[in-house]
């Protein structure tokens, strides 16, 4: 930790992604269809990779634009899902801002379907709605990725999000286009967050909302940095999880 | 009684005396064993007696043991160099060519030997030294030897550590000042004993797992490379909670090699389950500290499990001892009820089940921050403010892969590969 909030802020969202990428990488695997049909879409970030990029990789900083992903393991849940994960952030004077965007990846018979949801540090601007931690949800990542919110094949026939919204809404998005699904309101609702005040704090929530609060627990007892704080803003926000 | 004797073993006649003086030399060595280099001739006799006794067992006849092996039956810990191969005399180059019966070790290796030793002879602990590092180093992966058919691996100059020895530290000047003592290191002394009451106690067809007290909501907390060990060479879709000692001395890659090696002698197949069983918790379970944990994992995890509070410098420095008798349990009695027990004893150090005291420790109060968080540096065994530590990444199977260092640098021990460390 460096005692500069913005760069612990990094520290930790890194930290908590990586012990997440350790915890994941010795799970079982999960039902073989759903690994199949997601692990190779990601590419996923190794630990180190990822943390040069979220600590040192300058004021804006985007796991997107670098093709980086966490794919997790499967939730322990009677319907697994598996959450791929990016996230963004933006660097100004000692605050910092971000966004976790998760997908949690399942299976509806034969095809493999997704729902997206984003965590987002609270909008800065004076009079903006969300002036707090929130999620909401998402329909897409890019153009020419795969959609979201539709039944696609798990076989070779790559179903895009723009085929999507050509086949079925009739609407032709250019590839340089952010693809929005009219099924699905990004803006609202926002559900205001418990933490999410700071990024470590977003990414907690992320991973409480999917694998339950004491998964998180051990998470952050597995890094030394994250079982105690030091910064007083990530402590904060880490106590709901933690206290 | 006879006394115990540490037995050394090398192709270099030199070399084998100069290793058992240094070692007879460390305090406390002499005062419990005899140390006994072989010479090298005395060496190859008692390879080739162990290889008859190989063949001997793999036809059925019973192997004698009145042959040159003896002294590898009464050795308590076996000191064994990793390269075997005879040194051309360079400074006589009219001597250089080896001949007689040393040429036999050219081209041999000192896991070769261990993996006869232990498998038709009553050895107890093996040391193998020089395997892969000639000097002492951190391995940073902390996997480095986790196959290594040996009991332990150190480097050459690590037998002339007291700490190695002994497994505590007698320096209190601070974690940067603190001797090389590797967190997986033994109290070498007391290993020996151990392995003994283990194989005493082993059951050969009971199954390992429920035997050791390790249940089936423990199994499942391991990571799947933590079970290979109970892959069977015939039979690799058995569950692990079903293996036998047996079957681990028998059918596994912890055990006999081949699928024609026998061993008709029951003792020394407990022998060979036990020190299997040892290994793999030693190596592959405890240093990854998901499933068991140790004293100071367990403390630095948890600090609120110290009674005394998180500034009581001599509780930290008590729970860092692997000697004999050092009282460690008693300094964490609320996680008393997960310590297991059997395992305690037969083990290097008292171990806990993670997943037990980890719930007793949540319910406990958690400490104020203020304090710097302490952690423990897996190089000097002891702990270190968060601040001062090195942070690296190991490469150890489950969640528990950040781990610390007291240094990155020093005259006499190498840490290695520097990448992990976190820049």
């Amino acid at each position: 930790m460096s005692g500069k909030p913005a760069e612990d802020q990094r520290d930790g969202l890194a930290r908590i992604l990586i012990a997440w990428i350790n915890r994941s990488r010795s799970a079982p695997p999960g039902p073989h269809r759903l690994v199949a049909a997601v692990q190779p879409e990601f590419s996923v970030a190794e630990p180190n990779a990822l943390r040069q990029l979220l600590v040192k990789g300058g004021p804006s900083v985007n796991m997107l634009d670098r093709g980086l992903w966490v794919v997790g393991e499967p939730s322990r849940t009677h319907h697994p899902v598996i959450p791929v994960v990016t996230a963004a952030l933006t660097e100004g004077g000692d605050a910092v801002t971000g966004t976790v965007r998760v997908a949690l990846f399942h299976q509806n018979g034969e095809t493999v379907e997704a729902i997206g949801y984003r965590f987002e540090s609270p909008e800065s601007k004076a009079g903006q709605a969300h002036d707090y931690p929130h999620a909401q949800a998402v329909g897409g990542w890019r153009p020419a990725q795969r959609c979201l919110h539709h039944a696609h094949d798990v076989g070779e026939d790559t179903v895009t999000c723009r085929d999507v919204l050509a086949l079925e809404y009739g609407i032709t998005v250019s590839d340089n286009e952010t693809t929005h699904m009219p099924i699905v309101n990004e803006e609202r609702p926002a559900f205001p967050l418990a933490a999410g005040k700071t990024l470590p704090g977003l990414a907690a929530s992320m991973l409480a909302s999917v694998y339950g609060r004491p998964y998180v627990v051990e998470l952050l007892e597995s890094d030394a940095n994250l079982r105690t704080p030091q910064d007083p803003a990530v402590r904060r926000d880490l106590a709901f999880v933690l206290s | 009684m006879d006394r115990l004797s540490i037995v050394v073993c090398d192709d270099d006649p030199i070399r084998v005396v100069d290793w058992a003086d240094s070692i007879r030399e460390v305090p406390g060595v002499a005062d419990r064993y005899d140390v006994t280099p072989l010479t090298p001739e005395q060496f190859v006799e008692a390879f080739e007696a162990l290889q008859t006794r190989k063949a001997d067992e793999a036809q059925d006849r019973t192997a004698s043991r009145d042959d040159k092996a003896a002294a590898i039956d009464k050795a308590a810990i076996l000191i064994l160099d990793y390269d075997l191969t005879p040194r051309h005399n360079t400074a006589e180059p009219s001597l250089g060519e080896v001949h007689g019966p040393l040429k036999q070790l050219e081209g041999k290796y000192g896991d070769t030997f261990a993996l006869l030793a232990r498998c038709y002879s009553t050895t107890g602990y093996i040391v193998l030294v020089n395997h892969r590092v000639q000097t002492s180093t951190f391995d940073l992966t902390m996997t480095m030897f986790m196959n290594s058919i040996s009991d332990l691996n150190v480097a050459q100059p690590d037998l002339e550590r007291p700490e190695l020895w002994l497994g505590s530290s007698a320096n209190n000047a601070g974690p940067a000042a603190l001797p090389f003592r590797p967190s997986h290191w033994p109290a070498l002394l007391d290993a020996p004993s151990r392995l003994v009451d283990f194989a005493s106690a082993v059951e050969l067809d009971q199954p390992i797992l429920p035997f050791l007290g390790i249940a089936s909501d423990m199994v499942t907390a391991f990571a799947d490379e933590q079970l290979d060990v109970f892959s069977l060479r015939d039979d690799d879709d058995t569950d692990p909670s079903t293996v036998t000692f047996r079957q681990l001395a028998t059918e596994s890659a912890y055990g006999l090699s081949g699928k024609s090696d026998k061993q008709s002698d029951e003792n020394i197949l407990r022998r060979i389950a036990a020190a299997g069983v040892l290994r793999w918790l030693e190596r592959v379970v405890v240093p990854a500290q998901n499933v068991l944990i140790d004293a100071a994992h367990l403390a630095e995890r948890f600090p609120q499990l110290i009674p005394t509070g998180a500034n009581d410098a001599e509780t930290w420095s008590a729970l860092t001892s692997v000697a004999a008798g050092s009282g460690v349990i008693e300094q964490l009695p609320a996680a008393a009820e997960h310590l297991l027990p059997k395992l305690s004893v037969w083990l290097s150090r008292p171990v806990w089940s993670a997943a037990g005291a980890s719930r007793v420790a949540r319910s406990l109060p958690r400490l104020a921050s203020a304090e710097t968080p302490r952690v423990f540096c897996e190089d000097v065994s002891s702990f270190a403010g968060i601040d001062v530590a090195q942070e690296y990444t190991s490469a150890l199977p489950g969640s528990f892969r950040q781990r610390f260092v007291a240094q990155v640098r020093s005259a006499d021990v190498d840490y290695r590969p520097r990448r992990r460390l976190l820049a």
